[in-house]
């Protein structure tokens, strides 16, 4: 299974300009929509769900270099240990585009599930950083904050992307 | 070599970016944040410049359906308490009063009242426990209502002035004289001020309590007259038509008037009461019985001098004249 195969149903190939301009979505999105969308201490991660589908449209290197750069933004933006959203969006890029390769991407909603497993594990590995050992504070957010960030996230992404699909 | 580089470039890249990464995740917090800082300026401050406004403009959003949905629940509140700002402007007036008056004045709320064409009593919140006793003025800020007649523990019944058994010694405030009467009402409820046949009286005259007869206080007020009649009947009195100053329809929260003497004094041994806004009868008020009895002209002379007296030095000796009562104030 090749990436043609991710031309299924299950995640829509958008034309170039119009994959551009969902991933400009996700930026404004990013700079400005996430603390307005917070619900319940939950946030959508803007940049999983740019992440997410570009390695599924590009794949392992592209999801690499997509992951690095949207790291170094969010760093950029957070000003704390910079270089950590780096070096996981880039892990987590390289990831999903290998995924790509293995996953029946034609499947109904895999997208969304993509899109909540990275959303935790980029939460596993940030708040485990952040944390530096302090459990309680992680499993406060982890066990409550993460889970219903990850749900928000890949719902809204999907719906989002859709409507880029459908437009 | 090549073809290895092509068919691992992504792992080749993928280990480039997180070794970067690392190296930045490994630099001192303050080059971190030099970094970082540096990135934000350059390339992000346009952005975050937008990002600031939009923010702003998204508050303003939140900001403005915050005060809608205040406005609205402001306007509910607002609707259901048109009766208690009601009621809460005429506390606010009572207590105007009660600052005012340095008699000592016990608030009570009206509970039930007859219902009758013509109320003649009222049940108020307050008994015994409270201090009420047996015949105490109960008043408004206006004036007179009526006086305690049937008193129980925690509530108390008020014979109010329209009462067929209501009766009150009333002095009425001429231009330039005084004059001694009976105020009652008459059995359709009107309140009639009964005069002496050669008494004078007019349209607009005020009628206060004349402190006789130990129930009420001089000066609280009663109403004016609206109409000077002749007892026809006899033709031995006058009896003039009095308009009450209470409508005792509006009536919701009173005063009993306690005692403003030294205790074991009563409400009768006040001379009189400095109402506001009204001009007082006189102290001498006595000498003026005196003369009244004796010589109707020399009355009306007396009580012009006495009340101007009076009123050019009510105005300033009225709240240090009160408190402490009547044995002082007395002839």
């Amino acid at each position: 299974m090749r990436g043609e195969e991710f031309n299924e149903p299950g995640v829509q190939r958008l034309p170039t300009r119009r994959f551009a301009a969902f991933l400009g979505a996700c930026l404004v999105g990013l700079l400005l929509l996430e603390d307005p969308l917070t619900v319940a201490g939950a946030a959508p991660d803007f940049a999983v769900i740019a992440l997410v589908y570009g390695a599924v449209r590009w794949g392992a290197l592209g999801g690499a270099v997509l992951g690095f750069v949207l790291g170094l933004f969010r760093d950029t933006l957070l000003l704390v240990d910079f270089g950590l959203h780096a070096l996981v969006l880039t892990l987590l890029g390289y990831g999903v585009g290998k995924l790509r390769e293995a996953l029946y991407l034609h499947r109904p909603a895999i997208d969304l599930t993509l899109m909540a497993g990275a959303k935790l594990a980029v939460d596993i590995l940030v708040l485990g950083v952040a944390a530096s050992g302090a459990w309680v504070a992680f499993e406060q957010r982890f066990f409550w904050e993460s889970p219903l960030a990850a749900i928000y996230t890949a719902v809204l992404g999907g719906v989002v992307y859709r409507l880029f699909a459908s437009a | 070599m090549s073809l290895f580089r092509a068919a691992h470039r992504a792992e080749v890249v993928t280990a480039g970016l997180a070794v970067a990464s690392l190296v930045l995740l490994a630099l001192p917090d303050q080059r971190q944040q030099a970094i970082a800082r540096g990135a934000n300026h350059v390339l992000l401050l346009p952005l975050s410049e937008t990002r600031g406004a939009f923010g702003g403009y998204l508050g303003l959003r939140t900001e403005n359906r915050r005060l809608r949905e205040e406005l609205a629940r402001a306007r509910i509140e607002l609707a259901a308490s048109a009766a208690e700002r009601q009621r809460a402007r005429e506390l606010v007036r009572l207590l105007g009063f009660a600052s005012q008056e340095p008699v000592r004045l016990l608030p009570a709320q009206v509970i039930d009242r007859d219902f009758g064409t013509l109320p003649t009593t009222f049940v108020i919140d307050a008994g015994s426990q409270d201090g009420v006793r047996d015949n105490l003025p109960v008043v408004t800020p206006d004036g007179l209502v009526g006086k305690t007649v049937e008193v129980g523990p925690r509530s108390t019944q008020v014979m109010l002035y329209t009462h067929p058994d209501f009766s009150a010694s009333a002095l009425l405030l001429g231009g330039d004289h005084l004059e001694f009467g009976v105020i009652r009402p008459s059995p359709d409820g009107e309140l009639q001020l009964f005069l002496p046949l050669r008494s004078h009286s007019e349209a607009g005259n005020r009628i206060v309590t004349s402190g006789y007869g130990g129930s009420f206080p001089r000066g609280i007020p009663l109403g004016q007259v609206v109409e000077v009649r002749e007892d026809r009947r006899l033709g031995l009195q006058k009896i003039d038509l009095v308009e009450p100053v209470v409508d005792l329809a509006r009536v919701s929260s009173v005063f009993v008037l306690r005692l403003a003497t030294a205790e074991g004094g009563s409400v009768g041994d006040v001379p009189r009461l400095f109402w506001p806004g009204y001009a007082y009868p006189p102290m001498a008020g006595e000498a003026f019985g005196r003369r009244a009895a004796g010589s109707p002209d020399s009355t009306a002379g007396g009580a012009s001098d006495s009340m101007g007296a009076v009123d050019s030095t009510a105005g300033a000796s009225a709240p240090d004249s009160m408190p402490s009562t009547g044995a002082g104030d007395r002839p």
